[in-house]
């Protein structure tokens, strides 16, 4: 086995390996809350968003993380505040937020000159991970983990019922934004394993795997952390083996097992329901 | 004591007045009815009243101070079309929900949280389904999961919006029957209500709605021809009317 040796023997592979898992397992629990809450568009808008930031990142010569983050929370804000103060539908005013920021993002990006490269912030080369990038990803998997933990109760209430958890007091802005930025640092953390267009399968597919899988939220989280984290393996694996583009791989792998608990799922798949129609 | 006091009470939705100048006063425990045409605005009045949508008014007094210093005091369900009946929840864990105003911010429910819920469950006759998703039910189970989830949060308001649409009539039996125990252990029940045919033997107060208050108080009082007609704005509207609860 080619892979598992030179798994061992390289640390660029390493690094790869641990950065994409643990990518995986921070989507996966992120994305959870981002499907039940309906705001699976939103994971796409952010992603594509913090295009801007990277590249004034940068040009300023900083870690691209804080131009990114300090953009996707800015863009966050901009699309509640359109949707609020206007008549103009939210899915509207993300797309227009977005596809704003982006094409900001790339013309920042040429005018940068070859300082950056833009199909890899774009798709992502996980095999060019660097020890920084792994600990802002460690970092950014540690913050998630721990908000999920302490405010789970929270953020369940609240993505069921928002109507109960704000007649009982609760702050649900204050909830949404928190989403919000942990939903940024989630992208910016993915950036290099799959890239800017594909993280939002990262956040949207394993979750949704999960989802038709169990009827319980905290099962929900470590399922779709678990195929986050496998399809990365499995990604990585392959992309190496065959030589393909990491991103993309990964991406691809994720949707299989979707694919998969579509068809097979006990409760939700498509063939036990015919299978039960029919007998 | 449970009292409750509202005083120009006026609920806007983008840019119209919905809701305008409902004062209405409360001071011992009652089961509410809340009466009105489709559009009158009851649901919106609520949601005004717990300032879940902007509101303004000169008073809003519960128990003789304010709405926020009750917050967990107030119990509400919502009408089963607001919620996604899709997600991830069982019964036991949606009942368990009605424990978290208590618990306030971080803390997780314990041993006493899930022998409550288990309890209120009980009291609603849907034990054998604890383990089901919420979405599996039939639209009268559901609702009465609701119910246990507010009686879980052991509030002395409850505002309940349009819980007997759509449900079977034993699941609406029960459901009264555990409402008229709450009014006799003190509390004030609010009910969004739009099916004319039980309303008398339902509730013992009446605020009949139509963005204004039309009358408010006992239901003797209240519920009269003459009251309906102006609240339905239609001569049609009687009590003697009245064809399987809607009104032609």
């Amino acid at each position: 086995m080619m892979f598992w040796h030179d798994l061992m023997t390289y640390e660029f592979l390493q690094k790869a390996m641990i950065t994409s898992v643990m990518v995986g397992i921070i989507c996966g629990i992120i994305g959870s809350f981002i499907i039940l809450r309906g705001m699976a568009l939103m994971g796409d808008a952010i992603s594509h968003a913090i295009l801007p930031g990277v590249a004034l990142s940068y040009m300023v010569g900083i870690n691209y993380f804080y131009g990114a983050v300090i953009v996707g929370i800015f863009c966050a804000v901009g699309i509640g505040m359109i949707s609020r103060n206007s008549r103009v539908k939210s899915d509207s005013s993300l797309g227009i937020v977005f596809s704003a920021f982006f094409a900001l993002g790339v013309i920042l990006v040429s005018k940068a000159g070859s300082a950056i490269d833009l199909t890899q912030i774009l798709f992502g080369n996980v095999l060019a991970v660097r020890e920084s990038d792994m600990t802002i990803t460690f970092v950014v998997g540690v913050i998630v983990i721990v908000v999920v933990a302490v405010f789970y109760k929270e953020l369940l209430i609240s993505s069921f019922d928002p109507t109960m958890a704000k007649a009982y007091g609760l702050n649900t802005t204050i909830i949404h934004y928190g989403i919000m930025i942990l939903l940024t640092l989630s992208t910016v953390a993915s950036l290099q394993t799959v890239g800017v267009i594909l993280v939002v399968s990262m956040l949207i597919t394993p979750a949704s795997t999960a989802y038709l899988l169990t009827n319980k939220l905290s099962t929900m989280l470590f399922l779709s952390a678990f195929f986050g984290a496998l399809s990365a393996v499995i990604g990585l694996y392959s992309s190496f083996k065959y030589n393909l583009p990491s991103g993309p791989v990964i991406a691809l792998v994720t949707v299989l097992f979707f694919i998969l608990a579509l068809l097979f799922s006990p409760k939700q798949g498509i063939i036990w329901k015919k299978f039960l129609l029919k007998y | 004591m449970n009292t409750i006091c509202v005083e120009n009470l006026s609920v806007s939705y983008v840019g119209h007045q919905v809701v305008k100048n409902v004062s209405f006063q409360f001071s011992q425990s009652a089961l509410i009815g809340i009466l009105g045409p489709n559009g009158a605005g009851k649901s919106t009045m609520i949601k005004g009243l717990l300032g879940l949508m902007p509101a303004t008014y000169t008073a809003l007094t519960l128990g003789g101070t304010t709405l926020k210093m009750n917050r967990r005091q107030v119990a509400y369900v919502p009408q089963r079309s607001d919620l996604d009946f899709d997600f991830p929840i069982i019964v036991r864990d949606v009942v368990l929900l009605g424990t978290y105003p208590n618990l306030g911010i971080i803390r997780r429910p314990g041993k006493k949280e899930y022998a409550l819920a288990a309890q209120c469950l009980g009291k609603v006759g849907m034990s054998d389904f604890a383990t089901r998703q919420i979405g599996e039910l039939s639209g009268g189970q559901q609702q009465r999961v609701f119910l246990a989830r507010a009686l879980a949060q052991q509030a002395q308001y409850l505002f309940l919006d349009e819980p007997f649409v759509g449900i079977d009539g034993a699941s609406e039996t029960i459901m009264i029957k555990i409402l008229r125990e709450l009014r006799d252990e003190g509390k004030i029940i609010f009910v969004v209500h739009h099916d004319l045919s039980k309303v008398e033997s339902y509730f013992d107060q009446l605020i009949l709605l139509n963005q204004e208050v039309i009358a408010a108080g006992d239901i003797k009082d209240v519920f009269t021809n003459e009251l309906l007609q102006k609240a339905y704005k239609s001569p049609l509207v009687t009590i003697a009317n009245r064809i399987g609860g809607q009104i032609l």
